[in-house]
């Protein structure tokens, strides 16, 4: 029972409002990009022939067609004017939530049909339950100082998500699909083979830096629940190594997870982007003290 | 900079409840994709990147399309987006069933009649294994194999 509390109270720690509605506004101006950064392929698939359209599993269970170009068009549409609307966080609870299940619904149907033609991607699984869990917070400004258990159990799945993409990928490396040798083997060189840039190539002259890279790699990810204990600064550090990987990866073979970059930003203190916003609008002749022909003290 | 206040707004009991019976559900789901579900239980399948092994004698298989075209060439098919839509990891992941049955390849002309009406369309298309051996992970000579070929019809 006291586990029980414990694992509860770690789910739904309190977090600033202000948090959530900064990284709420990050996610929601996103999700119109990554339509086109990283599903760009829905709308062109839609005007080929059904031939290889083999849906996942929710979209077999809801009898989901392969679909038609219009169908793409008007479900961009939908998603990227849901999104846009949701980003301003100024509507009305109901209507917060409301737009905020629209773009969930919409956006997942997105992604589902983005993966039934083949290729399945793993960039998604955070940015999914992103949109699924702000809906649940439909109150909250920029301007909020208070803090929020509903805010701190949406923002916690997320990291949730995050760390499973990562951490989960290990056990995938070396136990259910790799086995054990996958960490003496040349995954690595099979990736710079088929997409190294200019950057990378010259690697494979070395093929012992890509094996201690593998390793790095299976490491990072095992290591990354430790993501979730520790405090500011370590968060910092955290994310700033995490995205510096994701970065190097893009440069050196053309694989980007931009969707879970984004993701990464949950663990930053974004509520720190407003106070800086307030403490610099207090400042002796900032714009804004002028404009109101105030002077305040700083801070 | 201290101008958060302690205000805490806290969830009901039936709040809590319900978020964590969503949590736990939701990793339940997840749990069960890692462990025995497939690509297909997708966004609650296993995190499958790059977790195959390559054995460092093994080899590097590069999947392309070309195409025999109106024009009278023989082009690359682009496997993108701005392409044809259908991408190069979509051909590599269905090509048992495209070896199979060929005609699953229609797809790529009614793409690239459809969204480049203007540019030469295909009357042919091959699907080409380029295979780079690997020696103690240091890629060697490549070559390459048709492995499909099909008409447009």
């Amino acid at each position: 029972m006291a586990l029980g509390q414990a694992v509860a109270r770690w789910w739904l720690r309190p977090v600033p409002l202000a948090r959530f509605a900064v990284f709420r506004a990050i996610v929601y101006v996103f999700v119109p990009i990554d339509l086109f950064a990283r599903l760009g392929q829905v709308v062109p698939h839609a005007y080929g022939s059904r031939e290889l359209y083999d849906p996942v599993e929710l979209l077999v269970a809801v009898h989901q067609p392969a679909p038609t170009p219009w169908v793409v068009q008007t479900l961009r549409v939908i998603i990227i004017v849901a999104s846009l609307v949701a980003a301003t966080g100024r509507l009305p609870a109901p209507a917060q939530r409301a737009v905020g299940w629209v773009v969930a619904l919409a956006f997942l149907d997105w992604c589902c049909l983005a993966m039934s033609y083949g290729k399945v991607d793993h960039d998604h699984l955070a940015i999914l339950v992103a949109v699924f869990v702000l809906p649940t917070v439909p109150r909250a400004s920029l301007r909020d100082r208070g803090l929020s258990e509903a805010a701190g159990w949406a923002l916690r799945c997320v990291e949730v998500a995050v760390i499973a993409t990562y951490f989960l990928s290990a056990y995938a490396k070396v136990v259910r699909f790799g086995h054990p040798h996958w960490l003496l083997g040349a995954t690595f060189a099979w990736a710079v083979v088929r997409r190294g840039t200019f950057i990378a190539q010259p690697l494979l002259d070395h093929p012992l830096v890509l094996l201690f890279a593998q390793w790095g790699l299976f490491t990072l990810e095992c290591l990354t629940p430790v993501v979730l204990a520790l405090g500011r600064r370590g968060r910092i550090v955290a994310v700033a190594l995490l995205e510096s990987f994701h970065l190097i990866t893009e440069a050196a073979i053309r694989i980007n997870f931009l969707p879970l970059m984004v993701c990464l930003l949950v663990f930053l203190p974004l509520e720190d982007v407003v106070r800086l916003g307030r403490w610099r609008a207090r400042l002796p002749g900032s714009a804004s003290a002028r404009r109101w022909g105030e002077i305040r003290p700083a801070g | 900079m201290a101008d958060l206040d302690l205000d805490v707004d806290h969830l009901r009991e039936s709040g809590r409840r319900w978020r964590l019976a969503v949590t736990a559900a939701a990793a339940g789901c997840v749990l069960y994709g890692t462990v025995t579900g497939a690509e297909k239980m997708f966004p609650a399948g296993p995190m499958t990147q790059y977790a195959f092994y390559i054995a460092p004698d093994g080899q590097v298989d590069s999947i392309q399309v070309f195409a025999d075209t109106t024009a009278g060439t023989h082009v690359p098919v682009h496997l993108s987006p701005s392409g044809v839509g259908v991408k190069r990891a979509d051909v590599e992941i269905q090509l048992p069933a495209i070896e199979r049955n060929p005609s699953l390849l229609r797809t790529i002309a009614v793409a690239q009649r459809r969204l480049h009406p203007h540019q030469p369309q295909y009357v042919r298309l091959y699907v080409v294994d380029t295979v780079i051996p690997l020696h103690d992970r240091v890629p060697g000579a490549s070559y390459t194999n048709v492995l499909v070929s099909w008409t447009v019809s």
